[in-house]
């Protein structure tokens, strides 16, 4: 895996996401920044709600305003401000150098038009020369290198006469039909089932060597972060709580919340009787708890006033700015093991 | 990645049949006998108004004044007999389906495609262009239909006189009417449909990949909403030919020399149950086609609802 010390080729910053309901303002994503490096695999990990697909959705123009709204925040991409790009260019960003791979290819996929259709367009509506049997032969090419078997019949098939497994294929196939730099992944294993989960990892990753795209692998699954990702993002109700390598978020978690989501993951290396749950639900969105989001399910805080009324200050703790955390007692995580550290009731 | 067991397959030549949405969309039609068999009348029915001139014994204003009233018989020309001006029935009868058809399937094809564009446009978009649009349909929609059409049909359809410079002839004046009314249901129609197509993550995948609105429009959702929308048309055209026989009958739709079904009814009543053939051959008609369609809409209906799983008798 290449080096994340370039300039980055995506630079999200103080991205803040709203949505008008009836309930009131809903603040999905509250003063995000985080880069992105060209050919890395950066995982966004968090649960549900925490904002992670809604900040990449809104980079790329996808949500609806109304009633979503960006008031605050910048995604350069390529010199480009992607928030503030006309709807003409970025719908040429979209699908040729961002491209975007959905959770559910069930439901991704149009039923009335054949899997080569598909692909097909995604070719053609960003190189407008193209003739059909140039498209068609590519895609037959994409088909075959995401591992369908038999691309030449299949590429006329329909999206109903295709598994799971091998739509969510199509659907890569798709998203890297024009060499994308970004390839965002929302959830790409969510739908599928353990086996063919294993499969389209591997076909994440051939698609990575293919294209050589920097990807943003959106997921809650620890599993795949560990397997995938250079560096890892954690959100928590809308807002970075951690951000670091992989290697340093798996080891030497700094934030609490990071520390309850490795605790409540089952493993197969670890004598365990029961898994360890974050207590508590997650936060509303419409009215986030006052000071850190996660103060009221937080084993660290104790009760601490700081964390009832400030929100932390996002902290670098090595020169590099490599490992950051929002958390007012990110020191008293220290170096401990995870393990160690939940047995102690942290 | 090829899976061991479906190389197999195909090595053994099991060749796994693939069917596209539409060869299911026929085996289901074929299963609906009277779908099928309104289908063919209808068919023989069109055929028969196309080559009108080819077909009809005799022209539809030839008059045979030796034969005047003559009532149906096999032997000799007039097997629906003749009218009061010794004009051979069957032929009159043929070019009245020529005009009627002709008209309905007008009415049916614009008024789904102004219908369709503006039942799109506004699903699509939504918000203001949605409600600007669906209050015009409404509007529409409030509209006395049968004192509008009338109304219309005086000022407006009497003859082959120009509007606004373009001459039109005078049965398509009748169709542009009536169209004007009918496309608020395919509007209606499309736009619940688009309203729900919208949130579709095929949709948002599609703008992922840089489809532009009318991309995706076109490509991606009028397809999806083709069943409605051709069992609206059939059904569409049904109703237009009751209609411009009802307006013809009274007198305001399709002037002579043209001869339409419902004109004829009009031209024959006044001899009650004398000349019982001039009413009864051209109302038979109407029954015929109005019903035939209807089935077919309801085959249709049945054959693109994917689903619908049950096998009709």
């Amino acid at each position: 895996m290449p080096e994340a010390s370039r300039e980055p080729i995506l630079e999200i910053r103080d991205l803040t996401v709203e949505f008008n309901t009836e309930d009131g303002v809903v603040h999905a994503v509250t003063h995000v920044s985080y880069d992105l490096h060209p050919g890395e695999v950066l995982g966004v990990v968090g649960e549900s709600g925490s904002g992670k697909s809604v900040s990449m959705l809104s980079v790329l123009g996808l949500i609806p305003q109304p009633p979503g709204r960006i008031p605050t925040g910048e995604a350069i991409f390529r010199g480009e401000d992607l928030l503030k790009l006309p709807k003409s260019r970025l719908q040429d960003i979209r699908g040729g150098q961002v491209a975007m791979i959905f959770q559910d290819p069930m439901t991704s996929l149009n039923p009335v038009l054949t899997i080569g259709d598909q692909i097909s367009e995604a070719i053609k509506v960003h190189n407008p020369g193209t003739s059909d049997d140039a498209a068609r032969a590519r895609t037959i090419e994409l088909l075959d290198l995401v591992g369908v078997p038999f691309a030449e019949r299949r590429v006329d098939q329909y999206p109903h006469e295709f598994s799971g497994g091998m739509r969510q294929r199509g659907m890569i196939a798709m998203a890297i039909a024009n060499n994308p730099s970004v390839l965002v992944a929302d959830e790409p294993t969510t739908a599928l089932d353990v086996t063919i989960q294993a499969q389209i990892v591997e076909v994440l990753k051939t698609a990575q060597r293919e294209t050589h795209a920097a990807i943003v692998l959106i997921t809650h699954d620890l599993g795949l972060i560990a397997e995938l990702a250079d560096r890892v993002v954690v959100m928590y109700a809308g807002r970075v709580v951690e951000l670091g390598d992989v290697f340093t978020i798996f080891n030497s978690p700094r934030h609490p919340y990071t520390v309850g989501l490795m605790n409540s993951l089952a493993r197969l290396d670890a004598d365990q009787e029961r898994l360890e749950p974050i207590p508590g639900q997650p936060p509303s969105l419409i009215s986030p708890p006052p000071g850190c989001a996660f103060h009221p399910r937080c084993t660290l805080s104790q009760g601490r006033a700081i964390c009832r009324t400030d929100v932390p200050e996002f902290r670098s703790f090595d020169e590099g700015e490599a490992h950051s955390s929002a958390c007012h007692f990110a020191e008293e995580l220290g170096a401990r093991q995870v393990r160690v550290g939940a047995a102690e009731g942290i | 990645m090829g899976s061991p067991d479906l190389t197999l397959a195909y090595e053994a030549g099991v060749e796994l049949k693939a069917r596209s949405q539409w060869a299911y969309v026929r085996m289901r039609f074929f299963r609906h006998r009277l779908a099928v068999a309104s289908l063919i009348v209808l068919l023989l029915i069109a055929l028969v108004a196309v080559f009108a001139p080819q077909v009809a014994p005799y022209g539809f204003d030839e008059l045979d004044l030796d034969n005047t009233t003559q009532s149906p018989t096999l032997e000799g020309g007039h097997i629906f007999g003749t009218d009061q001006l010794g004009r051979d029935y069957l032929s009159r009868v043929i070019f009245g389906i020529r005009t009627s058809l002709w008209v309905a399937v007008f009415v049916a094809l614009l008024a789904t495609a102004v219908g369709t564009a503006i039942g799109a446009i506004a699903g699509y978009f939504g918000g203001q262009t949605d409600n600007l649009l669906m209050r015009f349909t409404d509007l529409i929609l409030t509209l006395p239909g049968l004192a509008v059409l009338l109304t219309a049909a005086v000022y407006f359809g009497s003859d082959d006189s120009a509007v606004l410079g373009v001459r039109i002839p005078q049965p398509m004046k009748i169709g542009l009417i009536l169209a004007f009314l009918f496309w608020t249901a395919v509007a209606r129609i499309v736009r619940g449909l688009f309203l729900s197509l919208r949130e579709k993550e095929f949709v948002e995948a599609a703008k992922a990949a840089g489809a532009s609105d009318l991309r995706i429009i076109m490509r991606h959702m009028l397809p999806n909403c083709m069943g409605p929308i051709i069992v609206s048309t059939t059904l569409i055209t049904a109703t237009a030919i009751l209609v411009e026989a009802a307006l013809s009958f009274l007198g305001f739709g399709i002037q002579p020399p043209n001869a339409a079904l419902g004109k004829l009814i009009a031209d024959g009543q006044g001899e009650g149950f004398n000349l019982w053939w001039l009413v009864t051959f051209p109302g038979l008609v109407i029954v015929i086609v109005a019903l035939a369609i209807n089935f077919v809409g309801d085959g249709l209906r049945d054959a693109l609802d994917p689903t619908q799983r049950r096998v009709r008798a």
